[in-house]
């Protein structure tokens, strides 16, 4: 658990080390803040930008952050440090584990301030606060849980690159198993419970647009991620622990 | 390495997966209802990110536009396109539906309809404009009272519709009736109105006025709406029994005279009821102030009211401010 833990922090602390990641957040925040100028170009409508604007740079931040699973866990496998790793009596699950701990950790931390940041200047704009946006990060929070188990998934039998590829291209095909769950078949019944659901989480439209959406169902959307993250972590330890490190 | 770590993999995996099929069946079935969409929107891969891109569309959009000095037949099948596709990436967008079925309403007044008919599909969307800019063109561009009644009563029934919006579709209804050659069923849609939809019996009024005398005096001056209703029951009631006391005079068969005194019982009842505890004038059945002796909107002698009988003033309440006399 110790040897997890430290996998955990060492991952955390290496990719917060990359300065880049301070310049993202503070380029959305801009983003976000110069949206307020948009008066004219949105006829009217600069608030709704920042609102969507932010919800949707939440999101590639979250996205990004999360990628950094794949090139993390590839550049050890080429550096050859897993191998010293697991020489220890260290689990290969463990080591994922910590991998995917560690990004999440990081993942939260960015949504975190991002969020605030984004509530701020909502509030700044708009005179009240918009609590509907901490649900709506919430919710985004959980898929990018399920985004960093599917990078720790692809990680463990691909090279970065493509997984990094494989990652994104499953997060925009998850968007559609809706259609799936509203053919009503069997078969299409069978693939919307068993593939990843990334519209289930995704709420920005009914924020954006006022529709108020119930705790309950952000809970049990937030839920559904962690336990669809589980079954990418058990197939990522079953790749890993069948790949030939040597 | 861990030998054992597979099997524990394979059964957290069989456990998660079935943890989260649960998971997603139940998400998706509260979702149901919630999930914003277009019921015939073309599906659009775009990742959660429709609602950005919605924006996007529609900044580019107001660009395009700016950019053409007036819509014809080619650009409003353009226009139409853009509308469609955004209002496909955020189907609640009202400003889209409604600027874009005006965009286009002169040279495509079926496209533009079309726009509005998908907002209404949209069961979340809940605004009074759409269906009502939707009735406006129809009746507008289309001449089609039928189609703009429909419309209308949508309109009606959404949150905050204002009042003009039902006086748009009692016009429109009227439009509908006259066809039919009865004005009292005209004249009873404003009484409706006017009433506001409380019927006209059984419904407790203020003491000792009457509920019609009460709805007079409780609006008085405060809702131009009603006024304008007034001004109809007033006018319509007028031409009706003017009409009819002119059929009495011309007409020989004992059954249509019936008829025609039948109507202006009808209509004179009707004139009470609305105008009850209030002088009004017997030809031009519109009200008059105490102390006149003629009307002010057509010259006719009327029954003057509110004179103290001792010295003729014209009383401010029910006694004379100068001798304390009961007023007639």
């Amino acid at each position: 658990m110790n040897d997890m833990i430290t996998i955990c922090r060492n991952t955390y602390t290496r990719v917060l080390r990359t300065r880049s990641l301070y310049v993202l957040l503070a380029a959305v925040l801009i983003l976000v803040a110069v949206a307020h100028l948009y008066n004219d170009l949105t006829a009217g409508r600069q608030k709704e930008l920042m609102y969507d604007a932010g919800a949707a740079l939440l999101t590639i931040v979250g996205l990004f952050t999360a990628l950094v699973v794949t090139f993390d866990i590839a550049r050890d496998l080429r550096e050859k440090v897993v191998m010293t790793l697991l020489s220890k009596p260290l689990g290969r699950g463990h080591y994922l584990l910590g991998k995917f701990f560690g990004v999440v950790w990081l993942v939260t931390v960015n949504m975190v301030i991002l969020t605030a940041g984004i509530l701020w200047i909502l509030h700044w704009e708009q005179g009240a606060w918009r609590l509907d946006f901490v649900k709506l990060a919430f919710a985004t929070w959980g898929a990018m849980i399920m985004v960093t188990a599917l990078g720790v998934m692809f990680a463990s039998f691909l090279s970065e690159l493509p997984a990094a590829v494989l990652t994104m291209v499953v997060f925009v095909a998850g968007h559609a198993t809706e259609a799936f769950y509203r053919a009503g078949s069997l078969p299409g019944h069978f693939l919307f419970s068993v593939l990843p659901g990334f519209w289930l989480p995704d709420y920005k439209l009914e924020f954006g647009n006022g529709v108020p959406i119930s705790s309950h169902i952000i809970i049990l959307s937030v839920l559904y991620t962690l336990a669809y993250s589980g079954v990418l972590l058990s197939l990522a330890g079953i790749f890993f622990h069948k790949r030939d490190l040597a | 390495m861990n030998s054992k770590t597979p099997t524990t993999a394979v059964v957290f995996l069989v456990i998660t997966l079935l943890a989260s099929a649960f998971l997603a069946n139940r998400v998706a079935e509260l979702r149901k209802d919630q999930t914003v969409r277009a019921p015939q929107s073309r599906g659009i891969l775009s990742a959660g990110f429709s609602k950005f891109r919605s924006q996007i569309a529609w900044m580019r959009l107001i660009q395009l536009r700016g950019s053409m000095p007036n819509v014809t037949k080619e650009n409003a099948a353009l226009l139409s396109s853009k509308y469609d596709r955004l209002t496909d990436l955020d189907p609640m967008f009202a400003t889209a539906y409604e600027e874009g079925a005006l965009d286009i309403g002169w040279q495509d007044p079926e496209g533009s309809l079309r726009l509005l008919d998908k907002a209404g599909s949209v069961s979340q969307l809940r605004s009074w404009r759409i269906p009502f800019t939707a009735g406006f063109l129809a009746k507008t561009r289309l001449n089609n009272t039928s189609r703009a009644v429909k419309y209308m009563e949508i309109a009606v029934k959404q949150p905050d519709s204002p009042q003009y919006v039902q006086r748009f579709l009692i016009n429109l209804k009227a439009d509908l009736l006259a066809k039919e050659k009865d004005p009292v069923k005209i004249l009873n849609l404003w009484v409706d109105y006017y009433l506001g939809g409380e019927g006209r019996a059984g419904a407790p009024g203020a003491p000792g006025m009457g509920r019609m005398g009460a709805s007079f005096a409780g609006h008085a001056g405060e809702d131009s709406g009603k006024k304008l209703a007034l001004n109809h029951i007033s006018r319509l009631s007028a031409d009706i029994i003017a009409q009819d006391q002119k059929n009495l005079l011309t007409e020989r068969d004992s059954d249509a005279k019936k008829r025609f005194q039948d109507r202006i019982d009808e209509v004179q009842k009707i004139v009470k009821q609305v105008y009850a505890g209030t002088h009004i004038c017997q030809r031009c059945y519109r009200p008059y102030n105490s102390g006149d002796e003629f009307c002010v909107h057509d010259g006719n002698r009327v029954e003057p009211y509110g004179i103290c009988p001792k010295d003729k003033t014209v009383v401010r309440g029910a006694y004379c401010h100068k001798c304390g006399t009961k007023a007639n």
